[in-house]
């Protein structure tokens, strides 16, 4: 049997200052947004 | 290599009919799981599973749970009377594409149609992140897609990533009503 699905991340020290700072204020270059926008296609075209 | 058009894939959610036993990655445990427990953690409701096709043979598949980010403290020592603060994300809990099909274009492909996934679950309820645990050799692929790596995780067998799907830039976030 496949090993369980640990559900969790637990964010600590640098990992999560980083975190909460882009949580407040999050940078979204052109690459990234240009992803998200194909991801939205994507799924319109074939949506469950 | 060529890519497949996306036009040549879809996706189909895991049922008891779906035909999976031909499916093979370079990985044993994703191959046990797609065969032996996918349906089963989907009956159960605690994970989802899709399934990616062309002409009609699974190529690939990815699994989705409820998950969370706990921040336990910006410091390397718990503060006292410091809360951890918990946010809702998605976990990428199983991505796999059989290895003939590798370097076509179905796992870009297949992670957007998941970010396209969670925008519509997104919509219901509150949701800001993916998460994965990658395989080593799958680092580079999650880091391509502009994943984050939790950089205490980074010498794991299976290091973190996340990704913040909040698609409102500029350094500002929308204000909620």
């Amino acid at each position: 049997m496949a090993e369980p699905i640990d559900l969790k991340v637990i964010l600590e020290g640098d990992d999560a200052r980083r975190f909460l700072e882009e949580f407040e204020r999050p940078i979204i270059s052109p690459r990234k947004q240009k992803m998200l926008k194909e991801a939205r296609e994507i799924y319109k075209a074939n949506p469950i | 290599m060529a890519d497949i058009p996306y036009g040549g894939l879809n996706i189909r959610r895991l049922n008891h009919r779906s035909r999976v036993s031909s499916f093979c990655c370079s990985e044993d445990d994703l191959n046990d799981f797609i065969k032996n427990d996918a349906l089963i953690a989907h009956s159960n409701m605690t994970s989802r599973t899709y399934l990616c096709y062309l002409n009609g043979i699974v190529v690939g598949f990815a699994t989705l749970a409820a998950a969370t980010i706990e921040v336990k403290s910006v410091e390397d020592q718990p503060i006292e009377g410091y809360t951890p603060k918990t946010y809702p994300c998605i976990k990428l809990a199983r991505f796999a594409v059989d290895k003939n099909y590798e370097g076509k274009g179905i796992g870009p492909y297949l992670l957007r149609w998941v970010m396209g996934k969670f925008y519509q679950i997104s919509d219901e309820i509150g949701c800001r992140y993916i998460t994965v645990d990658s395989k080593k050799r799958s680092m580079w692929f999650y880091e391509k897609h502009d994943f984050i790596l939790v950089e205490k995780t980074r010498n794991k067998l299976h290091p973190t990533f996340y990704l913040d799907m909040c698609d409102e830039g500029d350094g500002t976030t929308e204000s909620s009503s």
